[in-house]
């Protein structure tokens, strides 16, 4: 790992996410959602408290919509347009690559995240347990970026991920409105789903359990890594 | 760094192309080796920059020379690079630009690689004559930085813009173009036209059309204009019959029409070109030992 080139990517990177409309606009999409939510809230929320669903739906759009897809737009795009020829002259140099771009998407997930909360403003958020729950999250998320990211081979393409994946991982909350039974099994597999673990954390109701099944998906994420990494060898 | 030419060719050859640190080749090859080439060398470790330019559109060139300079961590300094390659706009993004400007932040990216092995693919199609002085300019600093530069073309003529040895790569392996030129005798005729063939048909070309003649696999192409025919005689034998009417040998391969040449250009102490005055504004090769004679009779014309 060589820092001044990971360094290197992520000025560049940064200057481009800047200059990408499609990039830029997705980090003010949570942030406009925000303001909606809580210009609703006051009214319908018990003394202005926004509900827990609704801080969950939140974090997972930021998560899905800017640090998931962004870091695979960026990737995808340069394998579209070929641009890493002839700077990748060892497999090495491919984790630079990878670390400053997920540099950028972190600190644009950060922005588009505190921003949102702030909007929001709801008690006791910024917890140690919760911050912690929202990082492990956060790397499931780019974990899944990064390894379709490496897979994929043009921009357009990565819409075919996109909408099923910020519906399933990034929507989650939202399966209690289209099931209501709350007994019903898919609703308790969803229960099991990143987004509900770092719910329970924040409701206060998580206990070890909530972090050992986060850290399980950040697991099966890195190995979704893995295999990309893998795969995109045997191609070249 | 050794490349066999069989890995190229596909056929049987003990040649071998040699890029030695601090030295620089030029070698001819047909368009169909181009691919092959490009990738052989590329898994070889040299760094390939082909006609292609992969930068990113959305930013603008300080930010890609910066970037570059980085991302090699190389010594050299932006602003300098800047004002060596005479970019006069540095902050339009690149979707802004046209493509002679993106071209030379590929001479650029070659002096700030670190690469020892700088290979470039038929840099001269689709560029301007500013550029090859730039390129020239960017061949002395990678000589200068000790590393090998590689240039292949398709067109021979293009080949000889880089320096006055070429090789020839082809199915038979690779050659080097000899360069020494033929000592003629006179004789002259008062035809106005010569016999050329094109598939099945005899065309009568009138001589003061003529462009350029040049010789290639044994052959003698007639270019006149867009069109190009094959002539059944040798170069020396059509250098006889049109030297009256003011064709002169500025090359061993090349016999130029002088009424059609439009200037000499000098890309570096011993490169020169001959441009013939059509809309492409072709580019000939010219032998340092003719740079002085052609120069008399083109005064003498």
């Amino acid at each position: 790992m060589n820092m001044t080139r990971a360094m290197a990517i992520f000025e560049k990177d940064l200057k481009e996410f800047m200059k990408n409309m499609m990039l830029f606009t997705s980090v003010l999409i949570p942030i406009l959602m925000a303001v909606f939510f809580s210009r609703v809230g006051i009214g319908a929320g018990a003394e202005g408290e926004m509900p827990l669903e609704i801080l969950g739906i939140l974090a997972g759009v930021v998560f899905s919509a800017v640090m998931f897809s962004a870091v695979m737009t960026m990737i995808a795009e340069e394998n579209e347009k070929d641009t890493l020829r002839g700077l990748l002259q060892s497999p090495a140099t491919i984790i630079d690559i990878i670390l400053g771009k997920s540099m950028v998407v972190t600190l644009m997930t950060i922005i588009s995240l505190v921003a949102s909360i702030i909007i929001i403003g709801p008690e006791n958020y910024w917890t140690v347990e919760n911050i912690i729950s929202l990082v492990l999250t956060g790397l499931f998320f780019l974990n899944v970026g990064i390894g379709l990211g490496l897979v994929v081979k043009s921009v357009a393409t990565t819409s075919v991920y996109i909408i099923p994946i910020m519906f399933i991982f990034g929507f989650t909350p939202y399966i209690e409105m289209l099931v209501t039974d709350p007994d019903s099994t898919a609703v308790k597999i969803a229960e099991y789903f990143p987004i509900y673990q770092h719910m329970f954390v924040l409701e206060g109701s998580g206990g070890a359990m909530e972090f050992i099944i986060l850290a399980a998906w950040v697991a099966v994420s890195f190995l979704l890594v893995l295999w990309a990494f893998n795969k995109r060898k045997n191609d070249e | 760094m050794d490349i066999e030419i069989q890995k190229i060719t596909g056929r049987p050859s003990n040649g071998k192309i040699k890029m030695k640190a601090g030295k620089s080749l030029a070698v001819q090859i047909p368009y169909e080796l181009a691919e092959t080439f490009s990738d052989t060398m590329e898994k070889a470790g040299a760094h390939v920059f082909s006609g292609g330019l992969l930068y990113y559109k959305r930013l603008n060139l300080k930010v890609h020379i910066e970037y570059l300079r980085k991302w090699y961590n190389s010594p050299l300094k932006t602003e300098d690079l800047i004002r060596q390659f005479n970019i006069t706009d540095s902050v339009s993004s690149l979707s802004k630009l046209n493509r002679t400007d993106i071209q030379k932040l590929a001479y650029i990216h070659a002096l700030l690689s670190n690469n020892q092995h700088i290979v470039f693919i038929d840099p001269f199609l689709n560029t301007v004559n500013d550029n090859i002085h730039l390129f020239h300019k960017m061949k002395d600093q990678l000589i200068q930085q000790e590393k090998s530069l590689l240039v292949a073309s398709s067109r021979l003529e293009d080949a000889f813009i880089v320096q006055p040895d070429v090789m020839k790569l082809s199915e038979q392996g690779l050659e080097t173009v000899e360069t020494t030129d033929n000592t003629e005798d006179d004789s002259s005729s008062n035809v106005s036209k010569i016999k050329v063939k094109a598939h099945d048909k005899t065309i009568f070309v009138t001589i003061e059309e003529i462009e350029y003649l040049e010789s290639h696999d044994g052959k003698v192409y007639i270019n006149l204009g867009s069109e190009k025919f094959i002539m059944e005689s040798t170069l020396q034998g059509a250098e006889e019959q049109l030297e009256a009417h003011g064709f002169y040998r500025c090359h061993r391969s090349y016999l130029v029409n002088l009424h059609k040449v439009k200037e000499i250009i000098t890309w570096s102490k011993n490169t020169y070109s001959v441009i013939i005055d059509n809309s492409e504004k072709s580019r000939i090769p010219l032998s340092r030992t003719k740079f002085n004679e052609i120069q008399d009779k083109l005064l003498k014309l």
